[in-house]
């Protein structure tokens, strides 16, 4: 499974697969809106893990979710440990101390090194405020990327345009973006095929300088343009012999009101958005006042 | 179901480059009549077809003269989209016409332009997609499907607007046997059912067996529009290129060479012990965890011409790949004896084993013909006096002398695809790997490379051809490689492998369509 697999729709029959794809784009922007709001750590835990219980309960294949779950200690670990080193605020509570005032290095002084580090603005540590604030933005990342990441995998992107298009998009944005996602594979494929093409022929770049690489980055755009463009000629016509744009107005068969269980969802993302403003602003969830003192 | 009857008087058709594609053509298809047009590339097919559609020259302006007249009215009055809702074109590209992303959507987009409500739009795409087979692909992303599959939606989606005429160019091209024998078996069946349908195809087999009359162009005019056994019995191939079928299906028709027990395939010298390709259970799978090879094994010596026959997804390209180096065997090995046990990178291997790709228009980059001949000779540093020679010899042999400055992406496909081939053979490569030849070739194109390639066999050069055609492989090869679930399912002398019917069924091959004669018998049509 390549890595231009991860955001490709993942075939199910989940309750959210099932969902409009409507009410799933508001509980993208209610997310959002709860982990911008919120800045207490259990607070954000809670709504990671019910991200994280929808994306399980999507049903999604390991070969997708890998890429999510791999991502978790990697965000966590870079965000959380830099910002404890680099946080831009009061720092008092040290957890360790990495430069000191006489430049040893974790507590080591370093012959050579230590007389240079001496001479660095101020000893360097890891600070609590930091590590914590890291962690809230990690989580607030992890979350949002959880829950987008679900979406995108369980709504078809034929569905998810014309979700779109309900709302607010024409439709011949959404005509034009489907086409562009569904050629997108075949142009990879061309580019794919005219690079084998020329190294059916001898051609073995790490063999030749910089000005042989481009001249062969120049002649594979060029076929994959033309290609692309004599498919387009073709594409242009079969679109017209199937009536495209014959009446001033056209049907969408895919398109349906929403249903009981939709409405229950919009509620409820509607009743969750309500009570977490409420509850913010009556102080509840905020982030440790030793942050932001 | 209504038929439509359609009429031409005297059509000409003129690109703005001042081509006449059609000259003064004039034929009626009665409603109902299976019109199967035929004829050498170029000779103004697909352009008859865009002309009775009136997509010339409405959506593609040229200057025409003439009258299309459909059910007793000018098809010029009629705008593409109004004709579209009574006569349905399928173009000669499967891929390039189906461009939403499910199968479902394509089938929808037609219905759903004519404004139809939403539930008959829903139950007609149901009847489209049952009709011709495919309703299990419904929800397949369009681009996740094969050639054959492709050209059936294709199929859906043009039935499911209802046409009274189905105009269809070349839909056969990229369906292997099976899938062609379940195609021409939908078009049987919508020609039962009254359906006017008009079929361009350069490779009549099965379907001249619907034909009522067969049309022949050349040259943009009609030479023959009768019964299919009056057409057939002219020297089509020989005056026109025009490829007779090799079986009409017809009940008195004799038994099948291959019933013939003396039959022992293409008289060929016998080939020699140099082994050139030694691969043993070669075995390769692709990033998405589709297995392309599995334990595939097979020798590959000097002067053999090999058949490597298969249906849609048996391996076939992905042996290729593996013997020309550009994919590396994941399971198994590969050895080049005469190259020696250091040399297995591509570079290395491609110089002595030329791959001819399937569709020559993305294997042609280069800014002119000739430095498309020169491109690998460069790469493998020839002299320049021999690289001059080697493009002169081959660019004479393969007759595209006078295109040397020409834009490769200018030419027909057949002029490509010699490009193509010139490409590979200014190397003088020892193994030689031609994936598919008969793609958008008409009779004299094809055997013309044909003959070529098995001259080269005959003076030492291994041909492997890649192909659905079993009747093009029983002309020229000695030798069959079936490819079937990834790995050889068969390898042996021809005539041998294809009496084996449970190997054919398995390779997807089908029936094997090589009657005794190559005669069409009274009774056809």
């Amino acid at each position: 499974m390549g890595f231009s697999n991860l955001f490709r729709y993942a075939h199910g029959d989940s309750f959210l697969h099932r969902l409009d794809p409507r009410v799933k784009m508001l509980g993208i922007i209610v997310l959002s809106l709860l982990v911008a709001l919120f800045g207490s750590l259990w607070v954000l835990l809670g709504l990671w893990a019910v991200s994280l219980a929808a994306h399980l309960s999507a049903g999604i294949p390991w070969a997708k979710s890998k890429y999510l779950f791999y991502s978790y200690p990697f965000l966590v670990l870079v965000v959380a440990v830099s910002q404890g080193v680099f946080f831009w605020g009061e720092h008092e509570r040290v957890l360790l101390t990495i430069i000191d005032a006489r430049g040893s290095f974790l507590g080591f002084a370093i012959p050579g090194v230590s007389g240079l580090l001496a001479k660095w603005p101020g000893p360097v540590g890891f600070y609590q405020e930091g590590f914590v604030y890291g962690l809230i933005q990690s989580l607030r990342a992890v979350t949002l990327l959880t829950a987008g990441l679900t979406v995108a995998l369980t709504t078809h992107p034929v569905a998810m345009l014309f979700g779109l298009r309900k709302l607010w998009l024409p439709y011949e944005f959404c005509f034009i973006v489907t086409m562009a996602i569904r050629f997108l594979p075949q142009i990879m494929d061309d580019i794919k095929t005219v690079l084998d093409a020329q190294r059916a022929r001898g051609l073995a770049l790490r063999r030749f300088g910089p000005r042989d690489k481009l001249r062969t980055s120049q002649r594979l755009l060029q076929t994959v343009l033309i290609t692309t463009l004599q498919r387009g000629r073709d594409t242009a016509l079969a679109i017209d012999i199937r009536g495209f744009r014959a009446y001033p107005t056209r049907t969408f068969a895919r398109e349906r009101a929403l249903r009981a269980s939709d409405l229950a969802c919009l509620i409820g993302l509607l009743a969750a958005a309500a009570l977490g403003v409420w509850l913010a602003l009556s102080g509840h969830g905020a982030p440790p006042a030793y942050i932001y003192r | 179901m209504v038929a439509a009857k359609l009429e031409l008087r005297e059509v000409s058709v003129t690109y703005p480059s001042g081509r006449q594609a059609l000259r003064e053509v004039s034929f009626s298809a009665e409603a109902g009549e299976f019109l199967l047009i035929m004829g050498p590339t170029g000779s103004g097919k697909s352009t008859l077809a865009l002309r009775i559609m009136n997509v010339i020259p409405e959506v593609v302006r040229c200057s025409c003269g003439g009258e299309v007249i459909l059910d007793g009215r000018d098809t010029a009055k009629q705008p593409v989209h109004e004709l579209a809702a009574r006569v349905q074109l399928i173009l000669q590209n499967p891929e390039a016409q189906l461009f939403s992303l499910t199968v479902e959507d394509d089938v929808f987009f037609g219905l759903e332009n004519l404004a139809l409500p939403a539930e008959e739009v829903s139950s007609r795409a149901d009847a489209a997609l049952r009709q011709v087979g495919i309703s299990h692909l419904r929800d397949r992303c369009t681009h996740e499907l094969s050639g054959g599959e492709q050209q059936l939606t294709a199929l859906a989606c043009a039935l499911a607007m209802q046409p009274d005429m189905l105009i269809l160019d070349e839909p056969l091209t990229y369906l292997d046997p099976a899938s062609r024998e379940e195609f021409i078996g939908v078009l049987g069946r919508l020609k039962m059912r009254g359906k006017t349908i008009l079929c361009i195809e350069h490779r009549a087999d099965g379907l001249v067996e619907l034909a009522d009359r067969v049309l022949v162009l050349s040259e943009g005019r009609v030479v023959y529009h009768e019964r299919p056994v009056v057409v057939f019995g002219h020297a089509l191939e020989k005056e026109l290129g025009v490829r007779v079928p090799l079986c009409t299906g017809a009940k008195s028709e004799s038994p099948g060479r291959l019933q013939d027990p003396d039959w022992k395939g293409p008289a060929r010298p016998g080939s020699s012990d140099e082994l050139l390709i030694q691969m043993k259970g070669g075995g390769y799978v692709y990033e998405d965890g589709t297995r392309g090879l599995s334990a595939a094994s097979l020798d590959v010596r000097a002067g053999e011409f090999v058949a490597v026959l298969g249906g849609n997804g048996t391996g076939k390209s992905t042996l290729a790949k593996c013997l020309t180096g550009l994919l590396d065997l994941m399971e198994g090995e590969i050895r080049y004896p005469w190259l020696g046990s250091s040399a297995s990178d591509t570079y290395s291997v491609a110089r002595s084993v030329g791959y001819v790709f399937q569709r020559p228009e993305v294997q042609l980059f280069c800014g002119s013909v000739r430095e498309e001949l020169e491109f690998g000779l460069r790469n493998y540093m020839v002299p320049k006096g021999e690289m001059a020679r080697r493009v002169a010899d081959v660019a004479a042999r393969l007759h595209i002398s006078e295109l040397l400055s020409s834009h490769p992406q200018t030419l027909s496909r057949g002029q490509k695809r010699r490009v193509a081939l010139a490409s590979v053979l200014v190397l003088e490569p020892r193994v030689i790997i031609l994936d598919e030849p008969t793609v958008g070739q008409d009779s004299l194109g094809l055997h013309g490379m044909m003959h070529l390639l098995d001259g080269l066999s005959r003076r030492g050069t291994a041909v492997m051809v890649i192909t659905h055609d079993v009747a093009l492989a029983a002309r020229y090869c000695s030798r069959a490689v079936v490819m079937a679930g990834g790995t050889v399912a068969a390898d042996g002398p021809l005539p041998e492998v294809l009496r084996d019917d449970e190997v054919l069924a398995r390779a997807r091959l089908g029936k094997c369509p090589l009657p005794a004669s190559q005669g069409v018998k009274e009774g056809a049509g």
